[in-house]
């Protein structure tokens, strides 16, 4: 009748074991008392040999309700998606490089015929550096909207 | 327009309406954008959250200068803020045949001034394991009982410019591998599908959609009762959203390109009263956004999809939510 320090801890396992049931679950396990003094009154030695052969079951049955959570979750993955990263044009930035006048008729040539590229570019393209490191630090050309 | 140039650099892009809007700039490009976006998802997938990137395509400007991580200051920049950051594959990604963490579909960029996409190949060889050559730009793999598939729709022709005129495979060639493919994706009790290739199947702003006849939605919903399918597309420079017959569509185009689709007269296209809704913009025109998707996969569950976006010069300049929802 009294609460002895060897009872206990099997006792308090049991009672953590069986609020861990899963709602509706179909395991047939003894009813056990739920409070510390019911437990202390009401149980025997036989009650508690099969609520301990009960837990050894449900937590067998947790196990595989466990591992078949597992193999659920392993099905699980993620990934990012993406799209359109490319950056905008890399230009040759120090003054002199004949490149970039080519590079923008590349471009043009895209949307047009190269020697029309080549005369917008020539005509519309301003290109701005840097007076004293000589980089080129801005270009102001033509855009097409489509209205 | 107006280039702001650093190092070489745009980074950043304004579109001055000298007609409708004189003296104000519009900002449509800002480098800073591809560069967030690079750094959240390389975190992501450096902490596990995410196990690979899918990228719908456009991820270099072009091959004129250059067609190497060595000698193309696109493919370096690339390899310098994604790939050589990605840590190597795990084992669940090597016993599926995955040798890296990056998976594209070859957009009209990769091609131009290199149609060989030397540049690809040399910078995800792995792509060739999955049979990509220079003359067959399209592949699948399987991860995890899902199955991907990357098509190719095509070079840049501005007198169509989402005209799918892919021709390595072409079109039809494409379709009855994209029916094979999934059938035996059927066969093997897969469940889900994700279908990668740059033009937008639906599309209301910008350069618009894939025309007809050789636009894929009919083949691809046609699968819609037996999979759960997801296309991803790009090319356009906005984002949208489409849930068609059974098919959700994202058209991601916000990873870092000028976003073009923002500025006067290129909001929105004439599409037929009947057009399937938009379900990211919603109607409201769209605005300068950066951003990129984590996908949840779970058996048995409907796939997730969560958007991180960066709009510069928002209020609200970060923000995150779950689509299609």
């Amino acid at each position: 009748m009294t609460n002895s320090p060897s009872a206990k801890p099997a006792l308090v396992t049991v009672e953590y074991r069986i609020t861990a049931v899963p709602p509706n679950s179909n395991l047939n396990l003894p009813e056990l008392p739920m409070t510390k003094n019911s437990i202390a009154t009401g149980i025997d030695r036989r009650t508690l040999i099969s609520g301990m052969t009960a837990v050894s079951a449900l937590g067998g049955a947790l196990s595989t309700a466990a591992q078949a959570q597992t193999t659920a979750a392993s099905g699980a993955f993620s990934f990012a998606v993406c799209g359109d990263t490319r950056p905008m044009m890399y230009l040759p930035y120090n003054q002199g490089k004949p490149d970039l006048v080519k590079l923008f008729v590349e471009m043009f040539g895209l949307v047009m015929p190269e020697r029309v590229a080549e005369a917008v570019v020539q005509r519309d393209v301003k290109m701005i550096f840097d007076p004293a490191a000589k980089d080129l630090v801005e270009v102001i050309m033509p855009f097409m909207s489509t209205k | 327009m107006t280039l702001s140039v650093d190092k070489g650099w745009v980074t950043r892009a304004t579109v001055e309406d000298v007609k409708l809007l004189p003296g104000v700039h519009r900002e449509m490009f800002q480098l800073a954008g591809g560069d967030w976006v690079a750094r959240e998802i390389v975190g992501h997938v450096r902490a596990g959250r995410a196990k690979f990137v899918v990228n719908s395509g456009d991820v270099v400007w072009w091959g004129n200068q250059g067609l190497s991580i060595n000698d193309s200051p696109y493919w370096k920049r690339l390899n310098d803020t994604m790939l050589k950051l990605l840590p190597p594959p795990d084992d669940e990604m090597g016993s599926a045949g995955l040798e890296g963490r990056w998976f594209l579909s070859v957009g009209n960029h990769e091609v131009w001034g290199d149609p060989k996409i030397e540049g690809t190949l040399a910078a995800v060889p792995y792509l060739k394991n999955f049979g990509v050559t220079p003359e067959r730009l399209i592949y699948k793999f399987d991860f995890k009982d899902v199955r991907f598939i990357f098509l190719w729709t095509g070079k840049y022709d501005y007198r169509s410019p989402s005209l799918w005129d892919g021709d390595r495979p072409k079109y039809a060639e494409q379709m009855t591998q994209l029916q094979q493919w999934l059938d035996e994706a059927k066969a093997k009790g897969i469940k889900k599908a994700f279908i990668v290739f740059h033009y937008p199947v639906f599309c209301r702003a910008g350069l618009g959609p894939i025309p007809e006849p050789d636009n894929p939605h009919k083949v691809i919903a046609a699968y819609a009762k037996d999979l759960e399918l997801v296309v991803f597309n790009g090319h356009v420079h906005t984002t949208e959203l489409y849930d068609v017959d059974g098919v959700k569509y994202l058209l991601l185009g916000g990873g870092g390109a000028e976003q073009d689709p923002i500025l006067p007269g290129r909001t929105s296209i004439k599409v037929p009263a009947n057009y399937p809704p938009e379900l990211y913009w919603k109607g409201q025109p769209p605005r300068e956004e950066y951003n990129y998707g984590l996908v949840d996969v779970e058996p048995g569950q409907k796939t997730k999809f969560t958007l991180t976006r960066y709009r510069p010069g928002s209020a609200e300049p970060f923000g995150t939510e779950a689509l299609f929802t």
